[in-house]
């Protein structure tokens, strides 16, 4: 069961390489941050306590609701084009997110974590997971793109902490998670003033800022 | 004995599965739809006819349809149905189904291209792109389920699909079985790849192929187009239910039943989907690479 969960977030992963729209980005980036908090309950589920039980539901609703909801409105007052404007294209992207899934199996089989019982799959899901965010981030030029490139990043290290660890401090995980929270709030005021000053959110523009 | 038992069930019921399939869109269409024999009345009465062959063609034009039929039953001879034995089995024969079903595209192109219409041109370009992306989602999908197995041999393969490996290796057997069942609609020319229904339309790939074959010619075509639907849907059934009671009578109803259940599923994506624009179809058939690859990779 939790290596379905783990293989349907490589396959968010691999989705949002591919996709164009930025509003089917941002809802599978939704779907995937869904997809981590019901893992997180269940990859604890014969641990249960309360504070496992709010860190999943919390992360259920602010990864899987919260975020693709405000990062919505923002492309919505916004007005950006609906494009993601990728410099690489879908085939080219999908290629590049296999050959990043492979890396980081190779990687995982090399790294063995201690005492992690629960998934061999944990890892490899964990490093795709950041390569993901980091080509995301690379190769596309709008800025809320980008926004969901860090958040699948952090995705990926939420992952690894629930499924590795059976028990993490409750403040650990629930400060991580304001702290994303905090994070895409400053995000969409700093994407609504670049929205002002250059009526776009297109990151090349912001070379025009040299001095 | 047993062992033609396939063969014998897939040449008998393969048009079958046609009828099935409109029923199911015409019952979503609120229509009664053509009768669930149809394709059969369609292949007797084809086969009474006879052929015009235009003067550019050549033997090229007439080998097309007969190798293509003498190649989809040859493959039938391969495949196991669900726990009964394929009539010849040997290591890596798998391989040898997935390029006989290569062979049968090669000569339908060819014949294609005999006409030298631009039209059957274009369409024979677009079935070889396809399936070009198709071809190595199987191959990947079966290493994926050989690798599961420790078998490269068809009939031990599906054979060892038990509802315990179904219980360990449920994501690798979901994630190929997604694969496979894209390329069955690639490969078989059904929506949301190819309409199987329109005529003389620029986005139409299989059909357009066959625009110059008539009469008996025709008959072998849509006769061995059936094969194939059967040839891919039994792999996947196969694959997807794991009914192996050893009892032949349960087995092969467990199998039949699948297939059923598998044209009435076709049936009802054709009816809830459009066909996609002709750019969109190859990066379908690179996810359902993805789906492949991936399931060959975890295990």
């Amino acid at each position: 069961m939790l290596d379905l969960l783990i293989i349907l977030v490589v396959l968010t992963n691999l989705r949002l390489l591919a996709t164009s729209r930025l509003e089917s980005l941002i809802s599978w980036s939704g779907f995937q941050g869904m997809l981590l908090g019901v893992f997180a309950l269940l990859s604890r589920w014969s641990h249960m306590a309360p504070d496992v039980f709010l860190v999943g539901v919390t992360a259920f609703t602010l990864k899987g609701v919260v975020f693709p909801l405000m990062l919505l409105r923002l492309a919505k007052t916004v007005r950006c084009n609906r494009e993601a404007d990728p410099y690489v294209g879908f085939i080219a992207s999908t290629i590049i997110g296999m050959l990043a899934f492979i890396a980081s199996l190779w990687l995982g089989a090399r790294l063995p974590l201690p005492g992690n019982d629960m998934s061999h799959l944990v890892l490899p899901a964990t490093l795709f997971s950041i390569f993901s965010g980091l080509f995301l981030i690379i190769s596309r030029k709008n800025a809320i793109s980008q926004v969901i490139g860090f958040l699948i990043m952090e995705n990926g290290t939420f992952m690894l902490g629930v499924g590795t660890l059976y028990y993490a401090p409750f403040l650990v995980e629930i400060g991580a998670l304001l702290d994303i929270l905090v994070a895409v709030l400053i995000w969409s005021v700093l994407i609504r003033f670049m929205n002002r000053a250059f009526g776009n959110i297109d990151t090349q523009d912001l070379n025009k800022l040299k001095g | 004995m047993t062992t033609f038992i396939h063969p014998l069930l897939a040449l008998i019921f393969a048009p079958l599965l046609r009828g099935i399939i409109n029923k199911t869109k015409a019952f979503f269409a609120g229509r009664q739809g053509p009768p669930l024999l149809q394709t059969y009345y369609d292949i007797s009465k084809l086969l009474r006819k006879g052929a015009v062959y235009s003067q550019t063609t050549s033997w090229v034009f007439l080998s097309g349809p007969l190798a293509g039929l003498a190649i989809s039953i040859l493959c039938l001879f391969f495949l196991p149905f669900g726990n009964i034995s394929a009539c010849v089995s040997f290591q890596g024969d798998l391989i040898l189904v997935i390029y006989l079903l290569g062979l049968l595209r090669f000569f339908t192109v060819l014949a294609a291209m005999d006409t030298g219409s631009a039209f059957e041109g274009m369409g024979a370009s677009r079935e070889m792109t396809f399936s070009a992306l198709a071809e190595p989602t199987m191959l990947f999908g079966l290493a994926a389920i050989a690798r599961k197995v420790h078998s490269f041999s068809l009939t031990p393969m599906i054979h060892d699909i038990t509802p315990q490996i179904w219980e360990t290796g449920a994501p690798t057997l979901a994630l190929v079985i997604s694969g496979l069942f894209l390329v069955f609609l690639a490969e078989n020319s059904r929506i949301p790849v190819d309409d199987p229904t329109t005529h003389l339309e620029l986005t139409m790939i299989h059909e357009v192929m066959i625009l110059d074959h008539s009469g008996v010619d025709l008959g072998f075509i849509e006769y061995a187009s059936s094969l194939k639907m059967w040839i891919l849907g039994s792999i996947l059934v196969g694959l997807a239910v794991p009914v192996r009671t050893g009892h032949l009578a349960i087995d092969i109803l467990a199998t039949l039943a699948g297939m059923v259940i598998l044209a009435i599923f076709i049936g009802c994506t054709e009816s809830t989907m459009a066909r996609f624009r002709l750019r969109l179809v190859p990066q379908l058939l690179v996810g359902a690479c993805v789906f492949s690859i991936i399931g060959f990779l975890i295990q």
